[in-house]
């Protein structure tokens, strides 16, 4: 974690090492944090000490290495930045995030943004700001056998949308059972889009883990997890951790996990708490705030962009911190050697 | 010196020996020549030492007493001032040295000439003036000599990094001492200390309240900090803190004035280097303030050049510290528990406490520091009859000391020591050499008498090398911390004042207290202070006086000495400067706020009560309240609830407010309704942040000697200008009842200032 700003200065001043600084009242707030909602890590350590042996077992398959390499795509066909958006509970805000940091994103890069709606609300399209009139997506190009390429769509700000589609309730049993028995399908199609090789591609989970979303795990480069400021987010956590690491952590191109929790106001007391026990226990991580915003539900209304709508809302500003960020994160040193085998 | 030697050791890498390896292209040729000069093999051979300093004393001594006539001493001194003036342009200490030789030389030079060359006065009148004048340069010498020897090398220490394990960490107590201040002032500084980042099963904040008051004892408890007071106020500040010493027990003790805010980082920053040197009793860190002082109020100077403080605690506590002679300034400092008890507490014999409490500590073989970085910051006095009479006290307590405890009698110091503590004590005696230079040239212009027996030229071409060299060397010495020629200013406003109180304490060390009131309160209407101003307007009076005699005697005298009359009006001609800056100085300026802003340009957020927010930034902040620039063409109506969100790294807090006013695109903001805990946070996020004072030390733009004549000048003149409309206001009847703050927001207060 970074030294907070004041005390790199500080210590800059006089060559000093602020990282031997001792954050003592932030620690003790993260106490006090934790001694007011006791029940807050309860779930979260029953977690914890489940056997590991049971999530393997599941009937998807079996994680690893020799499954990883036989995915693995050719390099002029995969873009090397894809970047699986998530989040430990439905509502937490995945797709409005995935679609406005895509933006984001896009303003600082000349190369491709490419959106990916693999939940199946099909709200992508909403949120990024592109026609909604077809329910033409990668459902229905899926089992037409057709690429995707031709339901691409493009934005205001340039980022391009994959729709998910709208599908009849017998079609999706048939995509999902499809889904299950390709587990090359999303990386298949990913290669068929023949991106330039540094493009970047966010994928919308949603939140259930499916085997979509196991599959757009084994491609990612990073994950992109939102939270909410609340217990349900701790709680169910080290689930989805588990997940990230059964089918990330171990290669070698994957840059970490980033943390984004949605709707941060620091006045209220419990999410302050919240808050602060989760950038605590997230240290290590890159943690980035996205404050409690109005603007963000007025910009879905409003069928447009959050820096298009409001500029000048902190929310713009935190979703510019978080591209930043997650950017910085694919392309730091340590990624792109990460990457480059 | 042990001490200093370890001191060295923790400047590693870069500062790691006396002479530092100069590397790259940033080193000057200067600096590469004397490190290859300084650093050779050879000199560890005592016979190669004994020898050098032979011939250099033999030089010096040429240098120093070889007469010369007139054209060759006016060679002679220019060919040196322009080799100073080539030396300065090279960077490094080993340059700053060798200006220094320059100057002492030529000074010595003129000190020499003018004892056995200008001495010889023909009758009482003469020799009254002239011994006097005499006298009076013989000080200013001492006092530059004195003042190269300890700031010529400042030790520039650096913070000692905190053990890793927290547990090893020492408890401290925590004193904020206070009289008669407002509860206003004193919260920010009780806000601040709780957010100190140091364990808190360790340290131990309290409030010595000499006032007794409910308010102060309800707020302490109402956050669980302690409350100390005594039956009695004996020995002010130093009683109030030795009688809490005894109701305490923690290994150290951190003293704050009350209206000293400490940043987050203070103890850590601080308290490194008692667990590396554990002789070390006492550290000092510099005091910085965020508001004003009179003379940056009044001539509106604040935070463009150096205060009056700056100088002491950017230069001479650094240079004290070589000799490990810091001095206890009487708050933002740290002193250990066990030596301080063992000299019997705080010293009570003198009014300076402070620098004879750090005296004792040093006389019993403990070591001071002093840590030249801005960990709290405070409030300034606000008018210059408050000012002054600070000034005063510690002016009495250096003679006292002088008197009652004189450093250079006595056990327990080294040499070092000695001359550092008589500098600071000999540098409070300048009121009546001072106001002897004030008058001096009147001597000749209004009595005739001939203080000098020598030719003008003859005295420009020995004088000139001296004043000019001890010029250009300061400037290079202090040029961060003092600008040129405004010592002069400083002490031609002091002088009168602190003369008598120092003559008499050192007469008699006991005699009563010679303060002229502290009014305190803010100043709500500019007025001129025609009661300070006094000594001012009879030192302008007599030079303007001398300068018109001075006019008159070289137009209807029949052989006129013009050259000897020229040389006497132009020292005429810098006094009235001198006079009319004073008088700048006493004309007080209105303030505007009672709480002082503290610019800071950082981000904020505003969260609208419709669940929107805009980001924009902070343009400053109070203790109350923040001023924001908005985003273009945002608009807020006043009265509008609001909450602020400020942050520090990932750290953030939010506080409810009212916008109190929006003038285009900055928008007034005052806090309302914060609990006790969000009124912490936000002491926390503005004045106690660890790098809150950085941009406020040491930033403001070099000195330039001609540049700070010019300033000077225009200020003197100002002064003067300015001078009639000032008069007729002040013989105007004014209220009393506007000096004083309807709000109790008053900050003054000399009986808890060091």
């Amino acid at each position: 974690m970074q030294p907070p700003d004041d005390i790199s200065a500080l210590y800059q001043r006089f060559d000093g090492e602020a990282s031997t600084y001792r954050e003592i009242q932030r620690d003790s707030d993260v106490q006090a944090a934790m001694e007011r909602w006791p029940q807050a890590l309860l779930g979260q350590r029953q977690s914890n000490t489940l056997a590991p042996a049971i999530e393997i077992q599941e009937r998807w398959g079996q994680p690893g290495p020799h499954q990883g390499s036989s995915w693995t795509p050719g390099p002029q066909a995969m873009p090397s930045h894809v970047v699986a958006v998530t989040s430990t509970q439905g509502g937490a805000g995945v797709t409005s995030v995935t679609a406005y940091v895509a933006a984001a994103c896009k303003r600082k890069l000349s190369t491709p943004v490419v959106v990916v709606d693999l939940s199946t609300r099909n709200l992508l399209a909403r949120y990024a700001g592109t026609p909604m009139h077809s329910c033409a997506g990668l459902a229905r190009s899926t089992l037409a056998g057709q690429p995707w390429r031709d339901v691409v769509q493009q934005t205001k700000q340039g980022v391009d949308v994959i729709a998910q589609g709208e599908l009849l309730d017998e079609d999706r049993t048939t995509l999902d059972s499809h889904i299950s028995t390709h587990p090359q399908w999303l990386a298949q199609h990913l290669a068929a889009l023949q991106l330039p090789a540094d493009s970047l591609v966010l994928l919308d989970l949603g939140s259930t883990p499916t085997n979509t979303m196991r599959q757009a795990l084994r491609l990612a480069h990073a994950v992109l997890a939102v939270h909410l400021p609340d217990v349900a987010s701790l709680t169910t956590w080290p689930a989805l951790e588990r997940l990230i690491d059964t089918h990330c952590s171990h290669r070698s191109a994957f840059t970490g996990c980033l943390h984004a929790i949605n709707q941060v106001h620091m006045a209220a007391s419990l999410g302050k708490d919240m808050t602060r026990i989760m950038r605590h226990q997230w240290q290590e991580a890159n943690v980035v705030s996205i404050h409690r915003d109005e603007a963000m539900r007025e910009a879905v209304a409003h069928h447009t962009d959050i820096s298009a709508f409001a500029p000048h809302s902190q929310a713009t500003r935190d979703i510019n911190v978080l591209a930043h960020t997650l950017l910085q994160q694919l392309t730091s040193d340590a990624g792109i050697a990460k990457a480059a085998p | 010196m042990s001490k200093t030697e370890s001191a060295f050791t923790a400047n590693s890498p870069q500062d790691s020996t006396y002479a530092p390896e100069p590397t790259g292209s940033q080193a000057s040729w200067a600096e590469r020549f004397s490190h290859h000069l300084t650093t050779h093999p050879r000199w560890r051979h005592p016979a190669f030492r004994i020898v050098a300093v032979i011939v250099a004393a033999v030089l010096l001594a040429l240098g120093i007493g070889v007469p010369l006539d007139q054209n060759s001493q006016l060679i002679f001194g220019a060919a040196t001032f322009i080799a100073a003036l080539w030396l300065r342009r090279t960077a490094g200490r080993m340059t700053t040295l060798a200006m220094v030789v320059l100057s002492v030389t030529a000074s010595s030079r003129y000190i020499y000439w003018r004892l056995t060359s200008t001495i010889g006065f023909d009758n009482w009148l003469d020799a009254f003036f002239g011994y006097g004048l005499v006298a009076a340069e013989l000080y200013a010498f001492a006092v530059l000599l004195m003042g190269y020897f300890q700031t010529a090398w400042p030790l520039k220490r650096r913070p000692s990094t905190m053990p890793e394990d927290v547990k090893t960490w020492p408890s401290v107590d925590v004193f904020i001492p206070t009289y008669n201040e407002p509860l206003d002032v004193v919260r920010q500084t009780v806000f601040a200390a709780l957010k100190l980042d140091w364990p808190a099963d360790k340290l131990n904040i309290y409030v010595l309240d000499d006032g007794r008051r409910d308010a102060f004892k309800e707020f302490c408890h109402s956050i669980n900090v302690g409350y100390i007071t005594r039956d009695n106020n004996q020995h002010a500040k130093a009683g109030n803190i030795n009688a809490a010493l005894l109701q305490t027990q923690s290994d150290y003790v951190a003293i704050f004035d009350c209206d000293h805010i400490p940043v987050r980082s203070f103890l850590q920053v601080g308290m490194g280097w008692f667990l590396r040197d554990p002789k070390l009793a006492m550290l000092q860190t510099p005091h910085v303030f965020f508001s004003p002082d009179p003379f940056e109020k009044n001539l509106d100077t604040f935070r463009r050049m150096p205060n009056e403080g700056d100088l002491f605690y950017g230069i001479v506590q650094d240079g004290n510290d070589l000799w490990n002679a810091s001095f206890f300034c009487g708050s933002c400092a740290i002193i250990k528990r066990a030596p301080l008890l063992e000299i019997g507490g705080v010293a009570v014999e003198t009014v300076t406490e402070d620098a004879h409490t750090a005296l004792k500590l040093s006389r019993q073989g403990y070591s001071t520091a002093y840590l030249q970085i801005p960990q709290a910051a405070g409030l300034a006095t606000e008018s210059l009859s408050s000012h002054i009479g600070q000034r005063i006290r510690w002016a009495r307590g250096m003679a006292q000391i002088a008197r009652l405890d004189n450093p250079l009698l006595g056990k327990g110091l080294k040499l070092g020591q000695r001359l550092c503590y008589l500098n600071a004590m000999m540098h409070f005696f300048y009121g009546l050499p001072r106001l002897v230079f004030l008058t001096a040239p009147l001597a000749y212009l209004l009595f005739g008498a001939q203080v000098f027996q020598a030719t003008a030229l003859l005295i420009v071409a020995y004088a000139l090398p001296h004043l000019a060299h001890a010029n250009i060397t300061n400037s290079r010495i202090q040029g961060k911390f003092r600008h040129s020629f405004w010592n002069e200013v400083y002490e031609s406003v002091l002088a009168w004042y602190i003369m008598r109180p120092v003559l008499a304490a050192f007469i008699k060390p006991s005699a009563g207290k010679f303060n002229v009131t502290a009014k305190g309160g803010i100043i709500a209407k500019d007025f001129f202070d025609l009661h300070i101003a006094r000594p001012y307007l009879i030192l302008l009076g007599l030079n303007l006086l001398g300068f018109a005699v001075g006019i008159g005697r070289i137009f209807l005298e029949t052989n006129a000495e013009v050259d000897t009359l020229l040389i006497n009006m132009v020292w005429t001609t810098y006094n009235i400067i001198l006079a009319g800056a004073s008088l700048a100085v006493a004309s007080e300026t209105r303030q505007v706020r009672s709480t002082p802003r503290v610019d800071a340009q950082r981000p904020a957020t505003i969260h609208l009560e419709s669940g929107h927010t805009l980001a924009c930034k902070t343009q400053n902040f109070s203790q109350n309240g923040l001023s924001l620039v908005l985003p273009p063409g945002a608009q807020l109506a006043l009265d509008t609830p609001v909450e602020i969100s400020l942050f520090r790294g990932e750290e953030e807090c939010v506080f409810p407010a009212k916008v109190s006013s929006q003038s285009d695109n900055r928008l007034g903001i005052h806090l309302e309704g914060l609990t006790l805990a969000q009124q912490a946070e936000f002491t926390s996020l503005t004045f106690s942040r660890g790098d809150a004072w950085l941009n406020r030390w040491g930033q403001t733009q070099r000195d330039r000697p001609l540049r700070s004549l010019g300033h000077v000048i225009a200020t003197g003149f100002g002064g003067m200008l300015h001078l009639p409309a000032n008069l007729l206001n002040s013989f105007k009847p004014r209220p009393e009842a506007a000096m004083r703050d309807s709000n109790g927001t008053a900050t003054s207060q000399p009986s808890s200032k060091s």
